[in-house]
């Protein structure tokens, strides 16, 4: 209650909105002009603010969309590169032993030696060029990265 | 878990629906909420309502999508059905109206749209509110009543058909 004896407008809201308010508060409300204008102002409100309820359903095939979502089990996308690799090596290894073998031996070591020396190149180029060329670099990647994830997420939407 | 699709699935779905007004992202978000509940139903105590979590859940579901959506335009925004609509010059009459609170709700900062949405759209009383956005009771019922006259506010200046 304010000092003056009336209702302060969180009672009067708590009324309104049917909470549980004490008996004096309901006896006070019912007797006082200027608490009823109050209450009369706040429910005009609550009734327009109300139009928000709906009654709308989820459609009948919700529930099995669901359950249909909730049973499905992507195939785990580790196992499938392991399938494809085994499967690459053995087709490899049946239509020419020979070549299979070359591979294992001097293709996989110059393989790796391509990977290294790109990644000595890479050390080589950060130690001979300016700061502010490797930093506008990075910016550009970033900026490039951030183009391309705003895409795609625009292609899958948010939800899902 | 079919218990709980039918006893909240429209409370859900109709918090979703008011939120983004639209019917297929709002079904999006309450499949989204299902299944988050059910992956995170171990952690959940069973002892304790299902509803304020699942709409807390959906909740959170929603905001993200505003944030990453801005603006949806009111005239964007699907005509949500409602009981008793026969008369075709009452039907636009109220579908004015409602389209004036919704760009009006649109307006409201966050902490007063959350508690106007929970109170208003899936009508929850005020323990419920608290339960779902875990405020203090004193919190829920100042943010409804502030959120209310910035709502009447912003509806009159809006020229709302509000008295």
């Amino acid at each position: 209650m304010t000092e003056g004896g009336c209702l302060d407008y969180l009672t009067i809201q708590s009324v309104v909105d049917n909470e549980e308010v004490d008996q004096a508060a309901v006896e006070h409300l019912a007797k006082c002009s200027a608490c009823k204008e109050q209450e009369k102002e706040i429910r005009s409100i609550v009734i327009y603010a109300n139009q928000l309820a709906c009654e709308e359903k989820l459609p009948a095939e919700f529930y099995k969309r669901l359950s249909d979502d909730l049973t499905y089990k992507p195939f785990p996308a580790l196992l499938f590169a392991l399938l494809m690799f085994a499967t690459a090596i053995s087709s490899a290894y049946i239509i020419e032993p020979g070549y299979f073998y070359w591979w294992l031996t001097v293709g996989m070591t110059s393989t790796i030696g391509l990977f290294m020396d790109a990644f000595f190149e890479l050390l080589y180029f950060g130690f001979n060029t300016e700061p502010v060329w490797i930093i506008l670099l990075l910016a550009a990647l970033v900026l490039v990265e951030v183009i391309a994830l705003s895409g795609i997420k625009r292609l899958e939407g948010v939800v899902k | 878990m079919k218990n709980m699709v039918e006893a909240h699935g429209d409370s859900v779905y109709h918090l979703a629906l008011r939120y983004t007004g639209n019917r297929n992202i709002a079904q999006d978000i309450t499949q989204e909420t299902f299944l988050k509940a059910f992956k995170g139903i171990k952690s959940f105590d069973q002892n304790r309502p299902a509803r304020p979590w699942l709409l807390k859940i959906a909740g959170n579901l929603c905001k993200n999508y505003l944030r990453d959506n801005r603006e949806i335009p009111v005239e964007h925004i699907e005509t949500i059905e409602k009981p008793d609509q026969s008369d075709p010059e009452q039907l636009y009459i109220n579908q004015e109206s409602e389209n004036e609170l919704i760009r009006a709700v649109k307006k409201l900062p966050d902490k007063y749209r959350e508690v106007i949405m929970l109170k208003h759209v899936i009508d929850l009383n005020y323990s419920e509110i608290c339960e779902v956005l875990g405020l203090e009771l004193s919190l829920v019922k100042n943010r409804l009543y502030r959120g209310r006259l910035i709502l009447k506010d912003t509806l009159m200046n809006q020229g709302g058909i509000i008295e």
